[in-house]
């Protein structure tokens, strides 16, 4: 079961994810983070509440923030990690001492230690 | 070589039985511990893996049906049972006889085959297969006998940490076969320390992303000591809907190998990341490598760390794997180490000589260098003598297996408990220790311990127990079996003492004194001679075996509580502590760990003791055995005489001698096939001056005068 609550500010809109977000409830993030991302210039998503999340929602995140890049808005955390999130990026290989080549220079990449520690 | 390695294998597969054993012993009180279960799938895995590299193919076969079934429980797809740990003890003695063999039953062995075969559920026990001869010839259009699964060789050897370059692409529908991709990464994780890095460079912009295809891709470096065919395992289900490349990049064998491993432009050539001139072309430039990859777009960010984490994995596998080698053990025959001591046993000697040497001679320079060889030689000794002790548990592990197996055979629910198995000793006294050890246990479980009826009756609990410890005690160790059985019949053993002929019907002892009777030789008051014990020709063995390690036994007992025999040995048999006493112008030593005190005898004495051999020490009456009488010297004695105050078993004996002359480091040498024979003395050392000692055997001396006394 996944709950996405939605708060919006301006232009800011803050995407707050609650409980297990995986395949079974993959349709249900990516509708969310796709509108989100068309609509809003400046997307956050909180990953404090979530109590599972495998790769599959991993890759929608990585593909969310490589996306805000290329349509020019941002996409970034808000609070801090669930245990389980952390877990969850150290398992499935994404965690990075340092960003994706894809991210350009001054983008925190989702995966970087310094982003998913410091938000 | 390969007779070389042969070798190892059997030693090593030895210790894994032995491990194995006590895991399945361990098994049985605990069935639903999953760790153990783990742990013999472990063992039968190792035996298998390496008894097929190695060429023992018939120990490969037949470990694999065991390991099969083992590898069902561990899967909770089999339940371990009383009569599974008993079939897996009975295979664990099969291989244990393929290894060395000797006493092969080749019967037993289809037997236990066809038994594990069928605990698989749904399969039904392969045919027998005729052991056809090898001329047999089938025709071409015959069907070939069906060969049982051989086990494959794995390559690197399934007990190495053999560090593995994974590179994984699934298919990105994988999740319609059911399989989650999660799960694969976290089952490979299970096989060893890791470092993963997923590829994201195929997941497309979110508008284009399709939720439910998995676009990641991963480089894994494993290091795991399970083979490359548990890596393989991990993917067995979706070996069609996946791209894996599984690369060897440390065999995990070679403690040469250099611990700093490749650089990155060497690694991503090696992966393919990176072409040979691209390399070369952004060598050329100042500037550090990672830094010039990424500048020069040739290789992604990503693969640069991918290629980081391998590097990092594989030098710290290395690191590890150096200091391993540097603080383990190193495999030395057992003969070399008593070569060893016999050496040092030597040196001791002639160190010996020299202090006694240079102390005659003022010379302080010599007496300098002489403190400092008795110094270094002390250390040499303690040293040497501390590498042939092994802990005692080695044993005591045995004789749960008796134990088992013993009261299965005589219906009677006993347990084993131990303690001290870390108590130190000796591996010569160790080894020698075995057979009493194993006739006492026996004894303990076929005499002492009742049935459980009998036992329920008493108002016992229906399960015996038998307690085993062993403790250090100065420069001994004492070891004690005590079981909380029937005890020891005091008066059947008085009756069957008279009855022997052992001691007079009126004679008036203590209940040690009647306990000790087991000790004679063919005494037996068990009614029935079963095979387990009761012939009467076990205790005075024990006995003698133990008197021969230079220890000592006792008994003690209660009627319905249980006994105790305790067992005192000395730490080793190579050197001991003694007292240095003169006879007659000759030199004795006696073990110092059994004198209490020396006191001295006068004429005036003797003659108050008119004509007994009894002297008054505080006013306590002790027994004496003149050592002159004893030896036949012919010298006259001097006018004060010592006793050497002795505590055999309980009880103080005194030795008399002209001289006592002080404490020494008796390295003790045999007598020699000559002088086998000779009773009271149990060997001989040699002195400072080059002059011989012998060693009394007090115990003998004490018995034999009190037999000439009776």
């Amino acid at each position: 079961m996944l709950n996405i609550q939605q708060d919006v500010e301006q232009d800011r809109l803050l995407l707050k994810l609650e409980g297990d977000a995986t395949i079974e409830t993959a349709s249900q993030l990516h509708q969310a983070l796709l509108e989100g991302l068309q609509n809003y210039k400046d997307v956050q998503i909180d990953c404090s509440a979530i109590e599972s999340i495998d790769l599959y929602a991993l890759q929608m995140l990585c593909s969310a923030h490589r996306s805000s890049v290329a349509w020019e808005k941002s996409f970034t955390y808000s609070g801090i990690l669930s245990p389980a999130a952390v877990s969850a990026i150290a398992t499935s290989g994404l965690k990075r001492d340092h960003g994706c080549s894809l991210c350009p220079d001054g983008v925190c990449c989702m995966w970087a230690v310094s982003c998913t520690s410091s938000s | 070589m390969l007779d070389q390695q042969k070798e190892i294998f059997r030693e090593e597969a030895a210790e894994l039985l032995s491990d194995l054993e006590d895991s399945l012993l361990e098994l049985e009180e605990s069935p639903e511990d999953m760790d153990l279960v783990a742990k013999v799938f472990r063992s039968m895995h190792t035996i298998k893996g390496s008894g097929a590299m190695f060429g023992f193919d018939d120990i490969a076969a037949f470990t694999h049906e065991v390991e099969t079934v083992y590898d069902l429980v561990r899967n909770g797809e089999v339940p371990v049972t009383k009569e599974l740990v008993s079939k897996s003890l009975a295979a664990r003695d099969h291989i244990s006889s393929l290894l060395s063999g000797e006493d092969i039953d080749e019967a037993r062995g289809e037997e236990l085959v066809t038994a594990f075969q069928q605990m698989v559920p749904g399969q039904q026990p392969a045919a027998p297969v005729e052991t056809a001869p090898e001329d047999l010839g089938y025709g071409l259009f015959d069907d070939a006998p069906v060969e049982p699964p051989a086990p494959v060789a794995e390559a690197p050897s399934a007990n190495a940490d053999a560090t593995y370059r994974i590179s994984l692409k699934l298919d990105r529908h994988i999740i319609n076969t059911g399989t989650r991709p999660d799960g694969l990464l976290r089952e490979l994780a299970e096989l060893g320390p890791h470092q993963m890095v997923a590829h994201t460079g195929d997941i497309p912009s979110l508008d284009q992303l399709a939720p439910e295809e998995c676009y990641l891709h991963w480089d894994i470096i494993l290091t795991t000591d399970q083979g490359l065919n548990a890596i393989k395992d991990v993917f067995i289900f979706v070996e069609d809907d996946i791209e894996l490349k599984i690369d060897v990049i440390d065999d995990g064998e070679d403690p040469d190998a250099d611990v700093d491993y490749m650089r990155i432009g060497e690694i991503l050539l090696a992966r393919g990341d990176i072409t040979q001139q691209e390399l070369d072309e952004i060598l050329g430039q100042n500037k550090p490598i990672g830094q010039k990859l990424i500048d020069s777009n040739v290789v992604p960010q990503e693969k640069i760390e991918s290629a980081l984490k391998e590097q990092e994995m594989v030098r710290a596998a290395r690191t590890q794997r150096k200091a391993q080698e540097t603080a383990t053990s190193v495999r030395v025959p057992a003969e070399r180490l008593d070569y060893l001591v016999d050496m040092v046993g030597e040196l001791v000697t002639v160190q010996a000589r020299l202090s006694q040497a240079a102390g005659m001679r003022e010379d302080s320079e010599l007496v300098a260098i002489a403190e400092e060889v008795e110094r270094l030689t002390a250390e040499l000794r303690d040293n040497s003598l501390s590498m042939r002790m092994l802990p005692i548990g080695t044993t005591f592990s045995k004789f749960k297996r008796l134990v088992r197996d013993l009261s299965n055979e005589l219906g009677k629910d006993i347990e084993l408990k131990t303690s001290g198995a870390e108590t130190e000793l000796d591996k010569t006294v160790i080894e020698k220790l075995n057979d009493p050890m194993v006739h006492l246990i026996r004894n303990s479980l076929d005499h002492g311990i009742e049935a459980p009826d009998v036992r329920a009756a008493a108002g016992k609990q229906a399960t015996g127990t038998v307690l085993l410890t062993a403790a250090h005690s100065g420069d001994s160790v004492e070891i004690t079996i005590q079981d909380d059985g029937k005890g020891l019949d005091r008066d059947a053993i008085f009756e069957k003492g008279v009855e022997k002929g052992l001691i007079s019907a009126d004679a008036k002892l203590s209940d040690t004194e009647i306990y000790n009777l087991i000790f004679a030789p063919g005494f037996s008051t068990a009614k029935v001679v079963s095979n387990v014990s009761g012939r009467g020709v076990g205790m005075d063995v024990v006995k003698r075996s133990i008197d021969s390690l230079r220890g000592s036994i006792s008994i003690d007992s209660q009627q319905g509580v249980g006994s105790t025999i305790s067992i005192r040995i000395p730490l080793t048999l190579a050197i001991v502590e003694s007292l240095l006493v003169s006879v007659d112008n000759e030199s004795y030593a006696l073990p110092l760990s059994i004198v209490e005190e020396c006191v001295e005898l006068t004429r005036q004495d003797i003659a108050n003791a008119h004509g007994r051999h009894l002297v008054n020490v505080r006013d306590q009456i002790v027994p004496y055995i003149p050592l002159r009488q004893e030896f036949e010297a012919i010298s006259e004695p001097p006018d004060v005489e010592q006793v050497v105050i002795t505590n055999l078993n309980g009880n103080r004996v005194g030795f008399v001698v002209d001289q006592v002359v002080g404490q020494h480091q008796s390295v003790i040498k045999t007598l020699g096939r000559m002088c086998k024979d000779v009773k009271g003395l149990s060997g001989a050392t040699i002195l400072g001056d080059g002059t011989v000692a012998l060693i009394l055997d007090v115990n003998h001396l004490a018995k034999k005068v009190e037999q000439e006394a009776a």
